[in-house]
């Protein structure tokens, strides 16, 4: 990998950790725990389309893992990579469809994430009620996933060029 | 640019975001409408059940040795304080049917609405 390459990506990692804690900030609009406008995904779906899904894939597991280590514990960690994984599948699956576009792919990371998170839940408390949250989180998430996949459409318009040259 | 494959592609993701959204409310709605009313609430702290309590009954109660302070009133239970840091089950809605429940994850504690056909009424 040149240096620009890993500069860029080592950028990457620390925006989306920004992004991700720039969200915790916002005081929550709904009392329902886990939803989030998941702006960190920005990154993750930008740097699948600019990239690839290898390098969208290490800078999610290196971002996560250093998010949980500084700001969060290890149940958060879980909670997080459980989450962040099934939605990474996801969007990866999902762009290879010819009709996706950015927003398909975001929509497709921000719900997946939720419902991971959900199901990482159920399994830790050993109890299924919690699923009666994902009916709002599944809302939330797809127009949170709409807006974020907006947001890195411009992006890759934009910066495309400048990362690639 | 309005190219066909474009259109096609907003299409794409209109639908899947209008059957994203139509799956959440729908399953919202049936799962609201198949609630009954409930008789109890069953309070477990880290998956142990450590207290019941009628709803028919008034009363305040301090869970957990006081992490969280439950009301029950008018046939409804809440949680009035907490000392969790975002305090997502103070500002729960009330709960009063069966299946209902208020979770506060930081302290692993959860109270649950059970009906009068359920289960488990110890206390």
């Amino acid at each position: 990998m040149n240096t620009k390459k890993l500069t860029t990506l080592s950028l990457a990692v620390a925006l989306a950790m920004i992004l991700s804690f720039v969200e915790t900030l916002i005081p929550p609009l709904v009392a329902v725990p886990g939803i989030k406008i998941g702006l960190a995904n920005t990154v993750t779906v930008f740097l699948l389309y600019v990239y690839g899904w290898r390098e969208a894939g290490a800078v999610a597991a290196v971002r996560v893992s250093l998010s949980a280590l500084l700001f969060g514990s290890a149940v958060s960690l879980i909670y997080a990579a459980s989450g962040a994984l099934l939605s990474f599948v996801g969007m990866v699956l999902i762009k290879k469809l010819s009709l996706s576009s950015s927003v398909s792919v975001s929509i497709t990371g921000g719900v997946l994430h939720n419902a991971g998170q959900i199901v990482c839940a159920c399994i830790v408390m050993e109890n299924a009620a919690i699923s009666s949250y994902l009916p709002p989180l599944i809302i939330s998430g797809t127009v949170a996933g709409v807006a974020v996949g907006a947001l890195a459409a411009l992006l890759i318009s934009k910066l495309n060029n400048i990362i690639k040259k | 640019m309005l190219t066909l494959n474009n259109k096609k592609k907003i299409i794409f993701t209109a639908s899947l975001a209008f059957l994203l959204i139509l799956t959440g409310v729908s399953s919202f709605l049936v799962s609201n409408a198949l609630k009954k009313e409930g008789a109890a609430v069953i309070v477990t702290v880290n998956g142990e059940q450590i207290a019941s309590y009628p709803l028919t009954a008034d009363g305040t109660y301090l869970l957990n040795g006081g992490t969280n302070v439950l009301v029950i009133r008018e046939g409804k239970a809440y949680v009035e304080s907490a000392d969790c840091p975002d305090k997502i089950c103070v500002n729960h809605h009330k709960i009063s049917k069966t299946g209902e429940r208020i979770i506060c994850l930081p302290n692993k504690l959860e109270i649950a609405v059970i009906g009068s056909d359920d289960e488990i009424f110890t206390n």
